[in-house]
């Protein structure tokens, strides 16, 4: 079914779609400025609504949240910290990529400049992992185009054992099969997880732990679940070592 | 400690929403570190934080919980959030409702909520008008919500106070996904412009 998707900006500004609408939602977002400024006025209007529920807080959460605060570290500025560093990135189009790997980090940033997306701590984790990589002072950046359309980029750091797989705009796949991230050391391929259906067509950045003895990263394509083992030939193949 | 209410804002009952320039001078400070400053954001949208999660949710414990961790949201996001843009109110109650929502979604009581909530007379005013701290904005709110259609108004009501998906709407008001859809839309267009919201 194909529907118009300047339609569901209402339901998106009252958080009236399911998950995955809105994620999809918000890469579409991410590509339609007119739909991010409609977006933007529904969701101010929106808060309006909110904002009337007014009413006084229980004055005891006060201290809990400042107590929790004191022991959360906050976020790093992604974008700003990327641009500063991007000098110490190797290859070519890293400028590019790296703004489109932040891109993915900020879904949203087109209305408030800042993720909307609500996240469970394991994904606040791995996003402060990414900007942990993407950060590093030894970051280097491997990309590549992938046969059938779209690009694969690995942002890795020798000092942290760690990298980020950038994944942009990969074809959509038939219903039965996803997208899966392998790493090659030894000779032998390891799975790095089954990429999330919504970033299909869309973006995503995975990390990727202990690639000290990682010589090459990979995608294939596998039934939905994905393998034990590669059962096509990747799509794409990046030299890491 | 003394009570933030009094301290930080004088009379609540008395005072609008701080200007939108305080609030954005704090958040730009929160997005440097500043623990204080967060207290100050923390005073300023703490009520009407707490009062949208408690409407959608309904459970106050529960809402307490959803509250606490919307602020702590707010201050692990400030680094990223552009505060030259005059939005931080709407950027946080935004974050509240999401996550408000994507509560109640998760939450097994679901059912039974839904089954006792009589939706016939539109948005349940009455329950918070005693607590409420600024009557001027909800009087605004209830006049505008009066200018739109009634499946407007309660596709609206069921979506954004409810936690609603526009897919459950159209099972709850016998209509078709995609007229609920259209409505939602129309419905926030009418209310922006009656609430004078500049995009």
């Amino acid at each position: 079914m194909t529907t118009d998707p300047h339609n569901l900006a209402g339901a998106y500004a009252l958080d009236a779609l399911d998950t995955e609408e809105r994620e999809a939602y918000e890469a579409h977002l991410s590509r339609c400025s007119d739909c991010a400024e409609e977006v933007g006025g529904f969701l101010v209007t929106a808060a309006r609504l909110g904002a009337a529920e007014e009413v006084v807080a229980p004055p005891h959460l006060r201290q809990g949240v400042l107590d929790a605060i004191a022991r959360t570290p906050q976020e790093r500025p992604v974008v700003v910290e990327l641009g500063g560093r991007r000098r110490r990135l190797k290859g070519w189009p890293t400028r590019v990529l790296v703004a489109a790997a932040a891109l993915a980090l900020v879904v949203g940033a087109a209305v408030f400049g800042v993720s909307q997306r609500d996240q469970a701590d394991q994904i606040e984790a791995q996003q402060a992992a990414i900007t942990e990589v993407l950060s590093a002072p030894d970051a280097a950046m491997v990309s590549a185009p992938v046969a059938g359309g779209g690009t694969v980029s690995v942002v890795q750091s020798a000092d942290l054992a760690k990298a980020v797989m950038v994944v942009a705009d990969l074809p959509k796949l038939a219903d039965g099969y996803d997208y899966q991230m392998w790493t090659q050391s030894d000779g032998t391929m390891h799975s790095a997880g089954v990429l999330p259906r919504d970033e299909q067509g869309g973006r995503g950045a995975h990390v990727m732990e202990d690639v000290s003895g990682v010589t090459a990263v990979a995608i294939s394509v596998e039934p939905a679940g994905g393998s034990k083992e590669p059962t096509a030939d990747p799509i794409v193949l990046i030299d890491t070592a | 400690m003394p009570d933030p209410e009094h301290d930080r804002r004088g009379d609540p009952h008395a005072v609008p929403p701080p200007a939108t320039d305080d609030l954005e001078a704090l958040m730009a400070r929160v997005a440097r570190g500043d623990e204080d400053a967060f207290g100050s954001v923390y005073d300023a949208l703490s009520g009407a934080v707490f009062g949208l999660v408690r409407r959608v949710l309904r459970d106050p414990v529960r809402s307490e919980e959803v509250t606490q961790e919307v602020f702590l949201q707010v201050w692990q996001k400030a680094p990223n959030f552009d505060a030259g843009r005059g939005r931080a109110r709407s950027w946080v109650l935004t974050l509240a409702h999401r996550r408000a929502v994507d509560a109640v979604r998760h939450d097994q009581a679901a059912a039974d909520r839904d089954a006792r909530y009589d939706w016939s007379g539109g948005p349940a005013y009455d329950q918070v008008a005693d607590e409420v701290t600024v009557r001027l904005e909800h009087e605004q709110v209830r006049r505008c919500l009066g200018t739109l259609t009634d499946l407007q108004r309660e596709a609206v009501g069921l979506a954004y106070y409810q936690g609603h998906t526009y897919a459950q709407v159209a099972v709850m008001l016998e209509a078709n996904p995609a007229t609920v859809k259209t409505r939602l839309r129309d419905g926030l267009i009418r209310l922006r412009d009656c609430l004078g919201v500049t995009a």
